[in-house]
């Protein structure tokens, strides 16, 4: 299915949600993301494997999830993305 | 890349698209599964959380909300990109478990239910699934490579 494409991020690519509270704190906003950040490692590790494997790479591209909501934006409403991504 | 929220937004699609300003910058178009009408407020959408949203239709039925953004964006060539979470297995998750509390299968639900249908019936469209995050997806994306 050469008409398909997948996006992948930092955030989903390097973390999980343990990883988020401890390096950003419990409530965590930044890492506030639609879809979540998984909680089990096998998620990460799956997309980091699909990097690797070189097999696929001209189906895949890497985006930034960049989303510019200030702070209170994203404690008061809970939107989504991540900002500073750039 | 132009970001498409509801159903409604065909007419602003086709607008921006007529556009001579806007059209050398649209390149692609991203849609959103919306929330459901009622009981809202877990839905997966990046800026809005209101529960009076009406939900996105993703009915592949002709002229559905759906098949109208598809088909404006295969007539043009613009690149699909579909935030991938199924709005009801989302709230049926976030209605028994909350966030945080497992992992979801909203995200591969989707791929099944709509992604994978779509590429199939507009292969010369290219979609995007936008932002990865779970093990099945990437196993039903390897999957439909492999075919």
């Amino acid at each position: 299915m050469a008409n398909l494409y997948a996006e992948i991020t930092p955030h989903h690519f390097l973390l999980t949600t343990e990883e988020i509270r401890q390096k950003l704190g419990e409530d965590a906003i930044f890492g506030f993301c639609h879809p979540f950040v998984k909680i089990s490692e096998k998620h990460r590790d799956s997309l980091q494997q699909l990097f690797l494997d070189g097999k696929y790479r001209d189906q895949i591209v890497y985006a930034s999830d960049h989303a510019p909501h200030p702070e209170w934006v994203k404690r008061e409403k809970k939107y989504g993305g991540v900002p500073n991504h750039q | 890349m132009y970001f498409c929220y509801n159903g409604t937004n065909i007419f602003e699609l086709q607008k921006a698209f007529s556009d001579p300003e806007v059209r050398p910058y649209l390149v692609g178009v991203k849609i959103y599964p919306a929330l459901p009408k009622e009981g809202g407020g877990t839905g997966s959408v990046t800026t809005s959380f209101s529960a009076t949203q009406d939900m996105y239709d993703f009915s592949l039925e002709p002229n559905s909300p759906l098949n109208q953004v598809v088909n404006f964006c295969s007539d043009n060539k613009l690149s699909l990109t579909i935030h991938c979470e199924d709005p009801e297995e989302k709230q049926n998750f976030s209605d028994m478990f909350g966030y945080g509390e497992m992992d979801d299968f909203s995200e591969p639900i989707f791929i099944i239910k709509t992604v994978i249908p779509l590429c199939e019936q507009y292969p010369n469209l290219k979609f995007y699934v936008a932002h990865v995050s779970h093990a099945d997806t990437v196993a039903l994306l390897k999957e439909a490579w492999d075919a």
